[in-house]
């Protein structure tokens, strides 16, 4: 009996993997998505302008429209629950000066970031904040394992990211010159006149401003590696300042640069890494490097609307609010195909519908590692890839984290709410499946 | 595989693939799909990996941007020594032509000495950015949309292609492997199971029966990957010929690569990465160890593969090389041309390719390119055309492969 029903079992996946080959269909279907739902507006904007919505919410949603929905998740001024507060109160990380955390070992510091980003996601009271929030920590991605990072990138994320996410790209893009997680991850504390080291130069143009297609030569690359000589960590062995960004003028290259056409005069100090934030910041590359990153992030493939974006950013002079405003009006947003969830996404729309009870401590944080998605580990300075191609692929993980949840078996976490269709219309009526399905791995 | 390794290998791991899969195949009574396939080659007495309609590719990816020149350095070359005057590397495992082994490879050393292994200095791609992203891109795409190696897969396609005959070691799948048939990214054998009781199975195989999209597609692969893996077991499988894996990353990926080999699960094409060696700062600091690892696990791989290296092509690639001359951090910066390194699959031992010198350096300071990194994949891939994978490109490396 056992025997025949495995065998019954395999043979609906056999027959179905079977009928034609699968590289076939494959290459036929390579970038088939799924027919789009009859996903409504408002569902749509809880997706993508957050993580999905908890069980009531898209009720709330409907009631409120459209319009007024978006203009209270651009408003982002509600208060926070105290169930994150209190749950971020434990996190050491977003606590203590970086200095102070040195004394506090490395895995420590990011199992408690790893939570906080987890809790943010899934607890916030302002969705669209902590979707941006996501957003830039990808942009301005930052590997925290790396050397004293661990203990710095918790000051980044407060400063350069969250306090920017829904404000002004160029203050951001000017508190990341200044972090010294970002210093130090992209080395630019060993750049000096003798030698400079190109590393955060170039991904300063390549990645968090004008795009690889921007325009910019190697040549520009080595001028900017220039005029940021000198910025540099202060030894965390010094009374004064330790561990924080600052420039040292003997190490800076004073002699006149060319950067983008544009001339640097000699003798700028400290004043040529400003001149490089102004000359690229507000570049029109920049604004269609963001416009399209944004587009493709939160709507997919839609030149249209990639203009419009890019406008956006230009006339408000890089205001956040004002860049993704078109974004949340579009007709592509709702019309558009799904977008696949990545595992960050997965996890926190699953917690969220679920209404679960979280730590996001370790146990958690294995899924999402197995899945391959652990925050602020990923080593590369573009960020966790956006295309479902990267994704896809890996099918089984997020089938056992589902299990998982569905049945509490994840140590720290509880579910409160077990019917998917006060979440979702037409979703499983069952919990693992819904969680399972493939309708579910889209938003 | 001969008949009698065939024994030799169920005798010494009980649960293998030879003894386990053929007891299953008749419990299924022959199953369609990845059992049939699995089965179906399983019950040929000459079933050897190495007689698969296809050589199986194993590709190594050194992330980040490897110094090619510490690795294979160019030892009669004074710019080097006076470029680097605290990185150049001065001993070194004479290779001859002018060139040494950076003692952190001297693992790799043995196979030169046999023959085994080849090298093509001063590899690169046309990408001039010295982007690693960029880099990357136009390396793994090879000059057209999507991976040179899914175009190799697409136009290699079996009538009942495996759903294990192209795999990632890996969280994400690398771009070489995209857009063409499905490929799994797998970060390990050892935890491909799928949790809950059979009824939770048989929900998954009803929700992902149907549809053409990328999820139901990989969720059918998944499907029938578990089910080929089910009768695998990856802990019991032992290297032979003395070879020991390093536990973690490359090591362990190999080893699981070898172990699908052996168990003849129709695996074509193998994606692995490495890194990050990306040494900009304090380069002689991990630039030993990650050469090490690297050494290390090819090293137990061919000797695990032993006489049947021959029928596996193990390919290894940076995106680039570094610059020649040294940064203020006692690192270097990004570069343009790397070495490849050949191994197996019937490689020709030695240097192959041009060597541009570094007495002519390019604008930048930069090893110029010697050899297209799409003519060293086209040689490997044994392609009588190459511009059929790599559309423009006509030349393959002279000689590489015999």
């Amino acid at each position: 009996m056992e025997i025949s029903r495995r065998a019954m079992l395999v043979g609906v996946a056999a027959t179905a993997a079977g009928c034609a080959p699968v590289a076939q269909q494959f290459a036929q279907h390579a970038e088939a998505l799924p027919a789009p739902e009859d996903a409504t507006p408002e569902q749509r904007i809880l997706e993508r302008a957050g993580f999905g919505g908890r069980p009531g919410d898209l009720a709330r949603a409907k009631e409120l429209g459209r319009e007024a929905l978006c203009k209270k998740l651009l408003a982002a001024d509600e208060p926070e629950p105290a169930r994150l507060k209190l749950l971020l109160s434990r996190v050491d990380a977003l606590h203590a000066d970086s200095l102070e955390l040195m004394d506090v070992t490395k895995a420590r510091i990011l199992e408690g970031l790893q939570a906080a980003a987890v809790l943010r996601a899934t607890y916030g009271a302002n969705p669209l904040k902590e979707r941006m929030s996501e957003f830039w920590a990808d942009h301005l991605n930052i590997y925290a394992p790396k050397h004293d990072e661990t203990f710095y990138i918790g000051t980044d994320l407060e400063k350069v990211v969250r306090a920017n996410a829904l404000g002004s790209f160029p203050a951001m893009i000017k508190a990341s010159m200044n972090s010294s997680a970002m210093i130090g991850y992209l080395d630019n504390d060993r750049n000096d006149k003798a030698h400079p080291n190109e590393n955060y130069a170039r991904e300063l143009l390549e990645l968090h401003t004008m795009g690889v297609d921007g325009g910019y030569s190697q040549r520009d690359v080595m001028e900017v590696a220039r005029c940021l000589s000198g910025w540099t960590i202060q030894s965390r062995f010094l009374s004064l300042n330790k561990g924080k960004v600052h420039f040292v003028e003997e190490r800076h290259d004073d002699g006149e640069k060319t950067v983008l056409g544009r001339t640097i005069p000699a003798g700028g100090g400290e004043k040529d890494a400003e001149m490089v934030w102004e000359i690229v910041c507000l570049h029109p590359s920049t604004a269609r490097h963001i416009a399209r990153k944004l587009v493709k992030r939160f709507v997919g493939d839609a030149p249209a609307l990639q203009a419009k974006v890019e406008k956006a950013f230009l006339d408000s002079k890089g205001e956040i609010k004002a860049t993704i405003l078109p974004i949340l009006q579009s007709k592509e947003i709702v019309e558009g195909p799904p977008l696949f969830r990545r595992p960050f996404d997965l996890v926190v729309a699953a917690l969220r519908g679920t209404d679960a009870d979280t730590d996001a401590g370790p146990a958690l944080q294995a899924h999402l590692r197995t899945m391959g998605q652990p925050s602020h580990e990923w080593p590369m300075p573009d960020g966790y890839p956006i295309r479902t191609e990267s994704w896809a692929s890996a099918m089984l993980p997020r089938w056992n984290f589902a299990h998982a949840l569905a049945t509490d078996a994840i140590a720290g976490t509880s579910i409160r709410h077990k019917n998917p269709l006060d979440v979702q219309p037409h979703a499983y009526p069952e919990l693992t499946a819904w969680l399972a399905s493939p309708e579910f791995q889209w938003m | 595989m001969d008949v009698k390794t065939c024994a030799e290998m169920a005798s010494m791991a009980p649960s293998s693939a030879a003894t386990v899969v053929t007891r299953r195949s008749v419990l299924l009574g022959g199953a369609l799909g990845m059992i049939g396939w699995l089965s179906s080659r399983s019950a040929l007495a000459d079933a050897s990996f190495s007689k698969t309609p296809t050589r199986p590719i194993v590709h190594i990816f050194l992330r980040g941007g490897a110094d090619g020149l510490n690795m294979v350095v160019p030892t009669q070359e004074k710019v080097y020594f006076d470029s680097r005057p605290t990185l150049a590397v001065k001993k070194t495992q004479p290779l001859g032509s002018g060139f040494g082994l950076n003692p952190a490879l001297a693992p790799l050393y043995p196979f030169w000495e046999q023959g085994k292994l080849g090298i093509v200095h001063a590899v690169g791609s046309e990408d001039r950015s010295r982007s690693h992203f960029e880099a990357m891109a136009a390396m793994e795409r090879g000059g057209a949309a999507g991976g040179w190696l899914a175009r190799y897969l697409a136009a290699t396609s079996p009538k009942d292609p495996s759903p294990l005959r192209a795999i990632a070691h890996a969280d994400v799948l690398p771009e070489m492997l995209r857009g063409g048939p499905p490929a799994l990214a797998m970060s390990s054998l050892n935890d491909f199971r799928l949790a809950g009781d059979p009824s939770f199975r048989k929900m998954l195989d009803g929700m992902y029966a149907q549809g053409q999209d990328a999820v139901r597609v990989a969720g059918r692969q998944t499907l029938a990957t578990l089910d080929t893996l089910h009768v695998l077991d990856p802990a019991a499988y032992r290297p032979r010929h003395g070879a020991a894996y390093p536990k973690e990353g490359l090591g362990e990926g190999l080893r699981q690569v070898a172990m699908l080999l052996r168990a003849n699960v129709g695996l074509e094409a193998a994606c692995l990465d490495h890194g990050v060696w990306d040494t900009h700062v304090g380069q002689d600091g991990f630039h030993p160890r990650l050469m090490a690892e690297l050494a290390g696990a090819l090293s137990a791989f061919a000797t695990d593969l032993g006489p049947e290296l021959d029928g596996v092509t193990i390919v290894v690639m940076s995106e680039f090389g570094r610059r020649v001359g040294e940064n203020a951090g006692l690192g270097t910066d990004h570069g343009r041309a790397a070495p490849a390194f050949l191994l197996g699959g019937g490689v020709k031992g030695g240097f192959h390719g041009a060597w541009p010198g570094l007495s002519d350096l390019d604008s930048v300071g930069d090893l110029r390119i010697g050899t297209d990194s799409r003519s060293v994949l086209a040689s490997a891939l044994r392609l009588e055309d190459p511009s059929t994978v790599f559309p423009g490109v006509t030349a393959k490396v002279e000689g590489l492969y015999g």
